[in-house]
C-alpha cells in the first residue's frame, strides 16, 4: 500500500500530468474559482474547506468512518481501511473524487456538493494534489508497496517463466541484481535507474506487446511509488501476519464445532433403522407418526428413479415381486448401487456442485472446452467405486501432490485418476484463452469463482463475500479469503496464468491408453510411409488416385493426442496480498496461506501443516517444486473432527433421497443458513459416515433401509404439506431433467447405454433449438451429451437444467408451460412415442387392453388402474376412429397410429413425470 | 428472509392495498427460497399458475407507484459512437491529428494500433425546441429530441465487448447472472398470462456477441428467461405442433392428457403442483394463439409498415423488430429487447462509412416506433431505451497501412451516450456532460447500476427491494453497489 504523494524529485512524470492538468483546466474554466490564474492549486487553498463541511462530519477527526479522516492532508494521504482515496494526477481512480461525482458519496439525505465544488475536487488531483504543506508521512515505500506493481506490469516478461533481458523483477535481490544490461535499479538514486529510466522512456512495458501479454501500462502514480522506494534505498520490511482469531463465541455456532457422536435416542417402539429412532422422536414430540410404507411398486419405481436415474424394467418389476424372501430390499439396493447406471446418476448431483461444463463460456466463442470429459468419467467412476470421499476430496484438490506423476515409471490408473480429478477446479467459466480477456482481473474473477465452487460445494459456506469486506454474518475475514486464494497459489496465480485453453493440459494419461495411442499413430506413419514410396516409383494414373486414396484413408485413422485437462503445482507461486475492497489495484498487507480460522481447532497452525506435507512430494533430485499446500488443504478438510466436511456431504445426500436437506440451506450452513431440523440427527449420519470409510454407498444403504425413506407420499386429508421437514411422509418429487429425457430413451428403447468417453455433438437449429446427435444404438444418457454452456439441449434447459454461474447446490423446479410446449409439439418426443408405440406392440401384441397395460408398466411401473385402462380403451379407440375418417393412412395402420397417440399422452402424463 | 422482505417500501411509495402486498410478498419471498435452495415442490407449484410466471391472477404489485409499464430496449451492441452521434467536440475537430496516447494508454484496448485524435467526419446541428444537438447521421432521431432525454455521461468498467455487455445486461462483468429482463420479469410478472414477461427480437442475420447469454435468468427461475420471438415462422420454440397428424387427434390426446392428470391429481390430495402443471398445459395452448397473433404484421396497415421503413431493404429489418415491439408492450409484454447482428456499432475502422450505414438501417425505425407510441398513446406508460455497452475514444484507431481513411475508434468505458424516451422521462434534456475532447465523463457521471436503477425506478421497483437470496447473499441487479437514479431526467 503506498500511502505518500507525490515526491517533488519525479519531474518527468510532473510533464505528463501537467499536460493532462492543462487540458482538465481549461475545460473547467466555468466553475466558480476563487484563486487567480497563476496561484498554483493547493490543498489550503482549494480543496480543504469544501471536504471539511461537507464530510468532515463522517470523515473527521473525532468520528473516522471507514477509518478515514478527510479533514486533514494526512487523513487524505493515508486514505482508510479501504485504502487510497487519492491518486495525484488522475481522478477517475481517485476514490476521494469518483464516489463523489457518482452520487454515492455523500450518502443520501446528507448535503450534496455542488458541481463547482467537484470540479474543484477534480481540478486539485488532477493538478498532482498539491500541498502547500506537503503532510509527513512517516512510513516511506517498502517491497510491499512495489511488488504488487511490478508483478501486475512487469513480471510477465521479466519474472517466473519468462526472463527478458536476463531480468527479473520479483524480488529486491533479482531488482539489483538486473540482467544483461546491468543493475535494474540504483539504489537511493531513481533517475539512474535503468527500471525507472526505461519506464520513463516508455520503452516499458513495449506498446506493441501490451495486448499479447495482457498488461496494462503502468500508471503515473505506480512510477512514482516505484521511484520513492529506490528513492529511500529499496527498503525491505518483514510484516508479520496479524490473525484476527475469531472470538470465542463465534466457535460456538453450530456448525463451527465438530459433530458428536450423538446416542441413538429410545423411542416408544423397536426401530432397527437409528434414523427412525431420531425421526420418530421428533415426530412424536409433535404428536405425529412416521406414515404407512408405500406399495412395494412404488418403493421400486422410487429408489430405481433415484438410484440409477432410470424407470423399473418389467423384469426388474416381476423379479422384485417375485422376490418374497426376508432381505429382498436390501438385495434391491445393492443390486442398483452395482449398477453401472447408479454412478451416472450420481455423478451428475456432484458435477453440479462443481460446475462442470463442456466449454468455457464467459465470452462470445464459448470455446468447447476439451479434455475435461476425462474429469466427468473420473466421477462416474469414483461414484461407481464407491470411492471413500475423504479421498475423493483430496485427489479433486491435491491429486497432483498426492502422486509423483513426473517421475513414475509408468502411469498407473491410480496416478492417472488424481491428475484428472484436479479438474475440479479448472471447472468455471473463463474467458482468458484470449489475451484481451486475460488481465488479471479477468485471471481474479476465475480464481474468484473457483473458491466459490470449492467452499460451497465442500465446505458449505459462502466465503466469497470476504473477497471485498469480512463477511457480514460469518466470522470470515478477508485474511481468511485471501489466505485461502493463497494456499492454491501455485496453481491459480494470477500472476502467472496459463491460459484456458491449451496450456492448462498435461499428457499422463495412463501408460496403457498413452501406448496404444502411439501404437496406432506409428501403424499410420509406417502405412503412410510405405504408400508414399509406392508412390514415388510413380504408377499409373489409376494406382496412383488408390495410393492416394489409401494414404488419406491412412490418416484420418489418426487420433488427437490423449492429454488431461488438469490442476497443476508449478512451484513459485507468487506473494499473495489482501485486496482492499478486492479491488486488485489496492493491495494492502502480504497474506500467508490459511484456511479459515474459525473452522480451525485451537492451537492448529496451517504453516506446520504445509511444511508437513510438503516433504516428500517427488522423488529425490526431481526438478518439481510443489508446496504441499493443496494437500495440506485437502488433508486438514478430511479431518474426522472437521466441523463442516461430513456434515455437508451426508445433508446433500439427505437432500437427493427426500428433496429436502436436514440443514434446508445444502450451500449454507453459515448463520445466515437455516439451522438443522434435525440436529443429533445429522450429527449421528457425520459421525458415522466417517466411521464407515466415509463410503458414500453405506449412507445410501442406510437412509434407503430406513422406514422413513420408504414412507407413502400420499398425504391424504391434508391441506399444505409445509411441515415437510418432519419427514412424517415422502414428497412427490418431479424427474430431475437428465431423468425426463433419459427415461423417454429408455422406455422407447432408444437409449444407448455406452457410458465415457468424449462427450456426443449438439446440434443447433436455426430457431434456436438444441438437440443431442444420436449414435447408432440410440442417444447417449444425457450426463455424456456435450454441455456447452450457451447450448444446453433445449428440453434439459425447459427442466431447469441449471447455469453454471459458476456451479450449482439446488435445481429449480419449475412449472412452466414451454415445458408442456416440448413434450406436446417437439418432433423428436413424438418420434420417441413413435418407437415406444412399437417396442409396445411388439411386445404386447394386439390387443389394445394388453398394450395400455404394458405401456403403463413401462413408463411409470405398475398397472394402470381400472379407470385409466378403461379411459385408455376409449381414446384408443377414438384415436383410430379420428384417423380412419383423416383418411391418410391406410386403416390397418390407425392402429398403431391410435396407439402412438396414445403413448405420447403417456409420456405427457403426471403420472409419468412424478415420482410417488 | 420474510423481515428483509417485510420492507417493502421506499421513498415516493404509493402503499398498497394490504391483501395485495402480502400475496406479493409472499410469492417474492417463496421465488426467494426457489433460488436460495429451500424451494419444495408444492411451494414452486402454487406460483406458477401460468405460463410466464406471474403466480397471481393479476400481474405482480411493483414497490412504488410505476411510471412506465414496459421497457423497450433498443440495444445497440457494439458502441456507438457518441462524438460522432450526439456529443460534438469543437476541441477535438480543432486538436485534430495531435498527439494523445499517452494521456490515455491505459484505456486503449488495441495500443499498437492507436492513432492521434481524430474529428468527426459528421456535421452537428442544433434540433427541436431544446436545441439539442444531433449529428447529421441520424437525421430522423433529430426530429424527435423534444421526446429524448440524452445521458452523455455514462461510463461502464470494462473496455471489452464480452465483460461489458455482461455488465450493461446482468450488472456484473461475468456470466451466470441475471438479466435486467429477467429482473424485470421477476419483480412483475406480466401483464398477458399468455405472453412471457421478457421477450428479445434478435436479429435474424445473426446473434449478438454472448449471444443467448445475454438474456440469461441464471439464478432466477428459467421462466424468466427472455424468450426468443422470431418474425417467421414458429415465433417461440415448440409453439407449433412439429408433425403432422390431424387436428382431431390432437385434440383427443390433449383431452386424454388431460383427464388422466386429473385421476392423478384427485388420488393425491394435498399436492398442489399437480393443479399447476395442468394449468400450464391449458396455457401452453392458449399461448400458441397469442404468440402468433402478436406477430402477425399483416394486420397492420400499409402506412404503419411504410413508416417502419418495411417497404425497403435497409431498414427493413429492424423496422419489423420495432414494430413487433410495439405490439408486445401493446400486449403487455414487460421487457423488449431489440438487437442487432454481430456488431454494427463496433467501428474500429472505417467510421465515416460504417457508423452512417449502421444509423442507416435504425434510424427510421428507432423514430417511427416513437412516433407512433406516442401517437397511440403508449409513449407514457412505455420506456424506450437506446444506447449500446460502450463508447468509444477520441483518438483514432489505424488499420495496418495506417491509411487515415480507413481509420475508425476503439474502445472507450469512460464516456457512453445512451438516451431514454417516454414513461415519465423528461423530453429534451441533456445530463452531463464529457471532457472537451469526449474521452471521459467528467460531469454527473451515471454508472451502469445507476442506469439499471433508474430504469426499475420507472417501472415501479425499487432496485434494493429486488432480489434474491442465494448462498446466504441477497443478489441483486445492482449487486452491493449503491446506485443513485438519474432524477435529473425524471418528468
Amino acid at each position: 500500500m503506498s500511502n505518500e504523494i507525490v515526491m517533488e524529485n519525479a519531474e518527468p512524470m510532473r510533464r505528463v500530468i501537467a499536460i493532462v492538468a492543462v487540458c482538465l483546466l481549461s475545460f473547467s474554466a466555468s466553475s466558480q474559482r476563487a484563486l487567480s490564474a497563476d496561484e498554483p492549486v493547493q490543498f489550503e487553498n482549494s480543496v480543504a474547506k469544501v471536504l471539511k463541511i461537507k464530510c468532515g462530519d463522517c470523515h473527521g477527526p473525532e468520528d473516522k468512518e471507514a477509518k478515514l479522516d478527510l479533514t486533514s492532508a494526512a487523513g487524505i494521504v493515508l486514505g482508510g481501511e479501504n485504502g487510497k482515496v487519492l491518486e495525484p494526477g488522475t481522478p477517475n481512480e481517485s476514490s476521494l473524487f469518483s464516489r463523489v461525482l457518482s452520487g454515492e458519496m455523500p450518502p443520501e439525505g446528507s448535503p450534496r456538493l455542488t458541481k463547482a465544488e467537484i470540479q474543484t475536487i477534480r481540478d486539485w488531483i488532477a493538478g498532482g494534489a498539491k500541498f502547500k504543506t506537503p503532510p509527513k508521512i512517516a512510513r516511506p515505500a517498502t517491497q510491499h508497496d512495489v511488488i504488487p506493481i511490478l508483478l501486475l506490469r512487469c513480471t510477465a516478461c521479466h519474472g517466473t517463466r519468462r526472463k527478458e533481458g536476463g531480468l527479473d523483477l520479483r524480488t529486491r535481490e533479482s531488482i539489483l541484481k538486473g540482467g544483461n544490461k546491468g543493475p535494474a535499479a540504483v539504489a537511493g538514486k531513481p533517475a539512474e535507474s535503468l527500471l525507472i529510466k526505461r519506464i520513463h522512456a516508455e520503452e516499458m512495458p513495449p506498446r506493441r506487446l501490451l495486448v499479447s501479454v495482457s498488461v496494462k501500462p503502468m500508471t503515473p502514480s505506480e512510477l512514482s511509488t516505484l521511484e520513492r522506494w529506490i528513492a529511500a534505498g529499496l527498503p525491505t520490511v518483514n510484516s508479520d501476519r496479524h490473525v484476527t482469531r475469531p472470538a470465542p463465541a463465534d466457535r460456538k455456532f453450530w456448525s463451527f464445532q465438530a459433530p458428536k457422536a450423538h446416542l441413538v435416542p429410545e423411542v416408544k417402539r423397536l426401530v432397527s433403522n437409528p434414523i427412525d429412532a431420531f425421526v420418530e422422536r421428533k415426530l412424536n414430540k409433535n404428536g405425529l407418526t412416521l406414515a404407512a410404507k408405500a406399495d412395494r411398486l412404488v418403493l421400486l419405481r422410487r429408489v430405481c428413479i433415484d438410484l440409477t436415474g432410470l424407470p423399473p424394467t418389467i423384469k426388474q418389476q416381476d423379479d422384485f415381486l417375485a422376490d418374497t424372501n426376508p432381505g429382498a430390499w436390501k438385495r434391491l439396493i445393492n443390486q442398483f448401487l452395482d449398477s453401472p447406471r447408479y454412478g451416472e446418476r450420481w455423478a451428475r448431483h456432484w458435477l453440479d456442485a462443481a460446475g462442470y461444463a463442456d466449454s468455457e463460456g464467459a465470452q462470445n466463442e464459448d470455446r468447447v472446452r476439451s479434455h475435461i470429459w476425462r474429469y466427468r468419467d473420473y466421477v462416474v467412476r469414483a461414484f461407481n467405486a464407491d470411492k471413500p470421499y475423504d479421498r475423493f476430496l483430496q485427489e479433486q484438490i491435491a491429486g497432483d501432490e498426492l502422486v509423483d506423476y513426473e517421475n513414475a515409471k509408468e502411469i498407473t490408473p491410480e496416478i492417472y485418476d488424481c491428475l484428472v480429478a484436479t479438474g475440479f477446479l479448472r471447472t468455471t467459466p473463463d474467458r482468458t484463452f484470449a489475451d484481451i480477456t486475460n488481465f488479471v482481473p479477468d485471471r481474479l474473477e476465475v480464481i474468484a469463482d473457483e473458491m466459490q465452487v470449492f467452499s460451497s460445494a465442500v465446505l458449505g459456506l459462502t466465503v466469497q463475500c470476504a473477497r471485498c469486506h469480512a463477511h457480514k454474518f460469518d466470522p470470515i475475514s478477508q485474511h481468511d479469503y485471501y489466505g485461502l486464494t493463497a494456499i492454491f497459489k501455485d496453481a491459480l496465480d494470477e500472476h502467472d496464468w496459463l491460459k484456458s485453453q491449451g496450456p492448462r493440459t498435461l499428457n499422463f494419461v495412463t501408460t496403457k491408453e498413452r501406448s496404444g495411442w502411439e501404437a496406432n499413430e506409428e501403424s499410420v506413419r509406417k502405412e503412410v510411409e510405405a504408400l508414399n514410396k509406392e508412390l514415388e516409383a510413380k504408377p499409373d494414373e489409376t494406382k496412383k488416385k488408390e495410393l492416394e486414396a489409401a494414404i488419406k484413408a491412412a490418416e484420418a485413422r489418426r487420433k488427437p493426442e490423449p492429454r488431461i485437462r488438469a490442476l497443476w503445482s508449478r512451484g513459485e507461486p507468487s506473494p499473495s496480498f489482501l485486496l482492499l475492497r478486492g479491488n486488485y489495484l489496492t493491495p494492502g498487507e502480504p497474506i500467508s496461506p490459511d484456511v479459515p480460522a474459525v473452522l480451525s481447532p485451537e492451537g492448529f497452525s496451517f504453516q506446520e501443516a504445509i511444511s508437513e506435507n510438503a516433504t516428500g512430494l517427488s522423488a529425490a533430485g526431481s526438478v518439481s517444486k510443489k508446496t504441499g499446500r493443496r494437500l495440506a488443504l485437502a488433508r486438514w478438510l478430511t479431518r474426522p473432527d472437521h466441523p463442516l466436511t461430513a456434515r455437508v456431504i451426508v445433508n446433500r445426500v439427505w437432500k437427493h433421497h427426500f428433496g429436502l436437506g436436514i440443514v434446508r440451506t445444502v450451500d449454507n450452513f453459515g448463520v445466515a443458513g437455516e439451522r438443522p431440523t434435525h440436529p443429533q440427527l445429522l450429527d449421528w449420519l457425520a459421525t458415522e459416515f466417517v466411521k464407515n470409510g466415509w463410503s458414500i454407498k453405506w449412507l445410501h444403504r442406510t437412509i434407503l433401509t430406513s422406514e422413513a425413506w420408504q414412507q407413502t407420499s400420499r398425504a391424504d386429508g391434508v391441506e399444505s404439506t409445509n411441515d415437510a421437514p418432519l419427514v412424517w411422509h415422502m414428497p412427490l418429487l418431479r424427474m430431475d431433467a437428465e431423468v425426463i429425457r433419459d427415461s423417454l430413451l429408455s422406455i422407447s428403447g432408444q437409449l444407448d447405454v455406452t457410458p465415457f468417453g468424449p462427450p456426443d455433438a449438439v446440434e443447433l437449429r436455426g430457431d434456436g433449438l438444441v438437440t443431442a446427435k444420436r449414435s447408432d444404438q440410440g442417444w447417449r444418457r444425457s450426463i455424456f451429451i456435450q454441455q456447452r454452456r450457451t447450448r444446453i439441449p433445449t428440453l434439459l434447459e425447459n427442466f431447469d437444467f441449471p447455469q453454471m454461474g459458476p456451479n450449482c447446490l439446488q435445481r429449480g423446479e419449475s412449472i412452466v408451460a414451454p415445458q408442456a410446449l416440448h413434450l406436446l409439439n417437439n418432433k423428436l418426443v413424438h418420434d420417441l412415442a413413435g418407437h415406444f408405440a412399437k417396442r409396445v406392440r411388439e411386445e404386447a401384441g394386439e390387443d389394445s387392453r394388453k398394450q395400455i397395460r404394458h405401456a403403463w408398466r413401462l413408463a411409470i411401473g405398475q398397472l394402470p388402474s381400472a379407470e385409466e385402462e378403461l379411459l385408455g380403451n376409449d381414446l384408443l379407440a377414438e384415436f383410430r376412429q379420428s384417423w380412419i375418417e383423416d383418411g391418410k393412412v391406410p386403416e390397418e395402420e390407425a392402429s398403431q397410429k391410435a396407439l402412438w397417440s396414445f403413448c405420447h399422452a403417456v409420456m405427457n402424463s403426471a403420472a409419468f413425470l412424478y415420482i410417488d | 428472509m420474510p423481515k428483509a422482505l417485510s420492507l417493502v417500501r421506499a421513498p415516493n411509495v404509493t402503499w398498497i392495498r394490504m391483501s395485495e402486498r402480502e400475496n406479493q410478498i409472499s410469492r417474492r419471498q417463496l421465488f426467494g427460497q426457489v433460488a436460495s435452495g429451500v424451494a419444495t415442490a408444492a411451494l414452486a407449484g402454487i406460483l406458477n399458475e401460468d405460463a410466464f410466471g406471474a403466480g397471481d391472477t393479476i400481474a405482480t404489485t411493483p414497490h412504488q407507484t410505476p411510471k412506465a409499464r414496459s421497457v423497450i430496449h433498443l440495444f445497440m451492441n457494439g458502441g456507438p459512437s457518441q462524438m460522432d452521434l450526439f456529443d460534438p467536440k469543437p476541441e477535438l475537430q480543432k486538436r485534430h491529428g495531435e498527439e494523445y496516447f499517452k494521456e490515455i494508454a491505459g484505456e486503449v484496448e488495441f495500443p499498437q494500433a492507436a492513432g492521434a485524435l481524430m474529428r468527426s467526419a459528421f456535421e452537428f446541428a442544433q434540433h427541436g425546441e431544446s436545441g439539442m444537438w444531433v449529428s447529421d447521421a441520424m437525421p430522423h432521431l433529430a426530429k424527435q429530441v423534444d421526446r429524448l432525454a440524452m445521458i452523455r455521461s455514462m461510463q461502464t468498467t470494462n473496455l471489452t465487448h464480452e465483460p461489458a455487455l455482461y455488465k450493461i445486461q446482468t450488472g456484473s462483468e461475468f456470466t451466470g447472472r441475471p438479466s435486467i429482463g429477467s429482473w424485470v420479469s421477476y419483480g412483475l410478472g406480466t401483464e398477458n398470462r399468455n405472453l412471457p414477461g421478457y421477450v428479445v427480437l434478435d436479429d435474424p442475420l445473426g446473434l449478438p456477441v454472448n449471444g443467448i447469454d445475454n438474456w440469461q435468468a441464471g439464478y432466477l427461475p428459467p421462466v424468466h428467461q427472455g424468450t426468443r420471438f422470431r418474425a417467421t415462422g414458429a415465433p417461440v420454440l415448440n409453439l407449433q405442433r412439429d408433425f403432422d397428424e390431424p387436428d382431431s387427434v390432437t385434440r383427443l390426446e390433449r383431452d386424454l392428457i388431460a383427464r388422466l392428470d386429473r385421476i392423478h391429481k384427485r388420488d393425491r390430495p394435498g399436492r398442489p403442483q399437480l393443479g399447476a402443471r395442468i394449468a400450464s398445459y391449458e396455457l401452453a395452448a392458449r399461448m400458441q394463439l397469442a404468440a402468433t397473433d402478436a406477430l402477425d404484421l399483416t394486420q397492420e396497415t400499409e402506412e404503419t409498415q411504410r413508416r417502419y421503413g418495411l417497404d425497403q431493404d435497409v431498414t427493413k429489418s429492424y423496422g419489423c423488430r420495432c414494430l413487433i415491439a410495439r405490439r408486445l408492450v401493446e400486449r403487455g409484454v414487460r421487457f423488449v429487447q431489440l438487437f442487432i447482428n454481430s456488431q454494427i456499432w463496433d467501428n474500429h475502422s472505417e467510421i465515416g462509412t460504417a457508423l452512417k450505414s449502421a444509423c442507416d438501417r435504425t434510424d427510421k425505425p428507432v423514430t417511427a416506433l416513437l412516433e407512433d407510441l406516442h401517437q397511440r398513446g403508449l409513449l407514457d406508460e412505455t420506456l424506450v431505451v437506446w444506447g449500446g455497452e460502450m463508447g468509444r475514444l477520441p483518438i483514432a484507431q489505424l488499420t495496418a497501412d495506417k491509411d487515415p481513411k480507413k481509420a475508425g475508434r476503439d474502445h472507450n468505458r469512460n464516456a457512453i451516450c445512451t438516451w431514454m424516451a417516454g414513461g415519465g422521462i423528461k423530453g429534451g434534456v441533456v445530463h452531463g456532460a464529457t471532457d472537451e475532447l469526449g474521452f471521459s465523463a467528467v460531469e454527473d457521471v451515471v454508472r451502469v447500476e445507476d442506469w439499471h436503477a433508474t430504469i426499475l425506478n420507472q417501472l415501479g421497483l425499487y432496485h434494493e427491494e429486488l432480489f434474491v437470496e442465494r448462498n446466504g447473499l441477497k443478489e441483486r441487479l445492482t449487486g452491493v453497489t449503491h446506485p443513485r437514479i438519474v432524477k435529473e431526467i425524471l418528468a
